[in-house]
């Protein structure tokens, strides 16, 4: 049981270190960064800024049904760059509107035509009636309203032709040329509109790609990020080609179950079935801790097995005085090491001129000392973190300030710890290879034979195997620091990379620029997901090739606030209060609850503590087994847990129970499975 | 389209009330000629008649004051547009109204003449 106190007492303090807060906001650095303002809009409409005025958000909570709106301020951005001559494409949709004035006066010419064509007509039969002296009121009044008609024609054409082309211009001389020589029909006047509508349609072109080169553009793109998934693009409205999803609400009563979420909660029951049997075994002395764990089956219960067992075997490693016998044999495995190099050495070297500095004992040392003084460092936090559980199992009111800071600055350095590392597990070979090579300068003289044979000894030696089982030691202190990281949620969790690109994504001139909403309910996102907004401003070079100016990340992390509730399997001690014979058992037992919690919005005060604690209380099932005679024992009754379940306790009643003497009221305590299965890489969620 | 330098002539143009005339008072080297002489060279619509008379002494008295009001003593360099059909003086003014603004004759400005009848 002291394996299993050391985990527990562990993780308790890796916990503790986690209610130290983060900062969950970054400086602005340039115009993009205070350009941008992030809004959180909830569901009962209700708006919320995400970020004060000089900052960007960095995995700032956002409720899992709100809309993060994006506002973007077009005339800040456009100010930069107006000295520079970028920003604006007015010219081709100038170019363009004159197009339609030009198109205007060709119909203008063609109606003027048809009125003219109508005049001649009545002239000619008006002329024609006069010369007969007939009645010709009718033909008169035809030649008026013709004439009429076709003078009124003639000014708006000729109107439009001087609004388009003043006096002056050269296409003003060629109009005046074709009327000089008729003004009746004039012949030309469509061929010349027909020119400069092609004109017209050649410079809209070539302004559009010089406008392209001078423009400036927005890029936005939105990234959803979890980590048992590939990370998706997510619809921003105006700046992709995505199709926003169907809209689908969070359920907060956690009874809304997919197919797919049952035959989950199933399989995690199942698990926790198998683990409390496992436990079991172990508590009745049927079976050791590692071989109990290890030796489970299924997917879940295997995958947590196999971590609990390692668990334990580290565990063992920092028992009183296993650290010290085994550095022990480590010295002693380095000193016969040196002692056979130092003999080899001696029966090949002579008449060769060794100096003291180098000789094998004194040249072995240095070399140990220089390239595993690292891993030594490293250690050394392994040995602190040793000592700790034992620390908080004698802690005093007076001690309790010291050792929490402790423990918080060893949460700090243990984060460091696989970066210290990496690159000595990864070189740890090569690096004494060469430091040997260069050394043995002096040794060279020896002979291929005697090399080979030093090579030969040091591959065969203790030392080596030291070496070898002390790596692979620390990659596993490693890998369970980052569990207990994982369990507490801090230290190796997964973080949105903000390098993630939406190849959807297009990007909009400055000019056309608008805010934008990014609804998460139409998204497939969970709580824990990250959404990252990514916004880059382009310019545009005349070949269409894309150069980013400045770059903007902002990130949010999805939460569910205020009430809501999961079913959560868990595993449980659980104690009957009383049972006939006196034989008041603990055992394991699964366990299923309806857990409520209230996690308070970031705007409200939290004097309960609410978001350190992460209380929950609800109700549960338990499969009980207080009498062998009973093949099925369910009890009822509640729950109360905090940090997210990792700890949990409650009362409840046996229903299969017939008096006090069959256990009819039963305590517990316990851990939920989500966060071990969190922490073990499974989905949880 | 004709240069009158007689009167019956002039009678004539005045009978057709089909025509619309414009009226150009002036001589040789005169810009009344100038815009005269470019209304002729091209083909122009039927209805539409320059007329030049040189010498404003075949018109009337009253003929001078109701088509050139604003004329000097001379009536030279100025225009009139009278409306076949009912006899009216549509426009009138200096032949200055006429021109381009390097002082040549404006083939636009004289079609825009024309169509103060119907204005």
């Amino acid at each position: 049981m002291s394996a299993l106190r050391t985990i527990v007492l562990a993780a308790l303090a890796v916990l503790l270190a986690s209610c130290v807060l983060e900062k969950r906001a970054r400086r602005a650095t340039h115009e993009l960064d205070r350009s941008l303002v992030f809004v959180e809009q909830r569901r009962s409409g209700f708006e919320r800024p995400l970020h004060a005025a000089d900052e960007v958000p960095l995995e700032t909570g956002v409720d899992v049904d709100s809309t993060i709106l994006v506002k973007v301020d077009k005339q800040a951005l456009l100010a930069q760059f107006k000295g520079a001559g970028l920003g604006t494409s007015e010219s081709p949709d100038a170019l363009g509107a004159r197009k339609q004035k030009v198109v205007a006066a060709l119909d203008e010419y063609a109606i003027y035509l048809r009125a003219g064509a109508e005049l001649g007509a009545a002239f000619a039969e008006f002329r024609l009636a006069r010369e007969s002296g007939v009645d010709r009121s009718a033909q008169r009044a035809r030649f008026a309203a013709a004439r009429k008609a076709a003078n009124d024609a003639e000014g708006a054409f000729m109107t439009k032709l001087g609004e388009l082309w003043p006096e002056g211009t050269p296409e003003e001389g060629e109009i005046r040329a074709i009327l000089e020589v008729n003004s009746r029909d004039m012949t030309g006047m469509r061929e010349f509109l027909q020119r400069q509508i092609d004109r017209l349609d050649r410079e809209f072109a070539a302004a559009q790609a010089t406008a392209k080169a001078r423009t400036v553009s927005l890029r936005l793109e939105a990234v959803l990020e979890r980590d048992d998934a590939d990370p998706e693009g997510v619809h921003l409205e105006g700046y992709d080609d995505l199709k926003a999803g169907k809209l689908r609400y969070a359920d907060r009563t956690g009874l809304a179950m997919s197919e797919e979420d049952v035959k989950k909660l199933a399989e995690m029951m199942q698990a926790a079935t198998e683990l409390s049997a496992a436990a079991n075994r172990v508590l009745q002395g049927e079976a050791e801790f590692a071989a109990a764990f290890a030796s489970l089956d299924g997917r879940i219960a295997g995958a947590i097995g196999q971590r609990l067992a390692e668990l334990d075997r580290l565990a063992k490693l920092f028992e009183a005085g296993a650290i010290t016998k085994r550095f022990d044999d480590g010295r002693a495995a380095f000193a016969a090491l040196a002692g056979d190099v130092t003999t080899i050495a001696r029966d090949a070297a002579e008449g060769l001129r060794i100096s003291a500095a180098n000789a094998p004992d004194a040249l072995l040392t240095r070399i140990v000392a220089a390239n595993l003084a690292p891993l030594h460092d490293a250690l050394e936090i392994v040995d602190e973190v040793r000592d700790l559980p034992e620390a908080w199992r004698t802690v005093t009111p007076a001690t309790l300030p010291g050792l929490l800071a402790r423990t918080t600055g060893l949460a700090r350095r243990v984060r460091g710890l696989a970066a210290k590392v990496e690159p000595l597990l990864k070189s740890l070979e090569p690096i004494l290879a060469e430091a040997a090579k260069q050394h043995f300068d002096e040794w060279r003289g020896l002979g291929a034979a005697a090399l080979a044979e030093l090579e030969t000894t040091w591959r065969d030696s203790e030392a080596k195997r030291f070496v070898t089982e002390l790596v692979a030691d620390v990659r596993a202190v490693r890998d369970a620091l980052e569990f207990f990281g994982e369990l507490a949620g801090v230290a190796n969790t997964p973080r949105p990379s903000g390098t993630i690109r939406v190849p959807e994504a297009r990007a909009v001139s400055l000019e056309r620029v608008t805010d934008t909403f990014l609804p998460l309910p139409r998204t497939t996102r969970r709580p824990g997901d990250f959404v990252t907004i990514r916004s880059t401003l382009l310019r545009h070079d005349a070949a269409g090739a894309e150069q980013p100016l400045q770059d903007s990340i902002a990130s949010f992390k999805v939460e569910r606030f205020g009430w809501h509730a999961d079913l959560e399997p868990a595993v449980t001690l659980v104690k009957p209060d009383h049972l006939s014979g006196g034989s008041d058992r603990l055992n394991f037992a699964p366990m299923i609850g309806w857990m409520h919690r209230y996690l308070p919005y970031p705007e409200d005060e939290d004097w309960l503590g609410l978001r350190t604690l992460k209380p929950a209380f609800g109700v549960h099932a338990t499969f009980l087994n207080f009498d062998p005679d009973h093949e099925l024992e369910i009890g009822l009754g509640g729950t109360l847990s905090f940090f997210d379940g990792i700890l949990m306790g409650g009362v409840g009643y046996n229903l299969m129970a017939e008096d006090r003497g069959e256990g009819d009221v039963y305590y517990f305590v316990g851990s939920s499975l989500i966060p071990l299965l969190q922490a073990t890489g499974l989905s949880g969620g | 389209m004709v240069r009158v330098q007689s009167r019956s002539k002039l009678d004539e143009l005045l009978g057709d009330e089909s025509l619309v005339l414009l009226i150009l008072a002036g001589g040789a080297g005169t810009k009344a000629r100038a815009c005269h002489a470019l209304w002729v060279s091209g083909t122009r619509r039927a209805e539409s008649v320059a007329v030049e008379i040189a010498d404003l002494t075949i018109l009337t008295q009253a003929e001078r004051d109701a088509w050139f009001p604003d004329a000097d003593e001379n009536g030279t360099e100025c225009y009139a547009v009278r409306d076949g059909l009912d006899g009216r003086i549509a426009d009138s003014g200096p032949v200055s109204k006429l021109l381009r603004g390097d002082g040549e004759p404006s083939i636009q400005k004289l079609m825009e003449a024309f169509r103060a009848v119907d204005e």
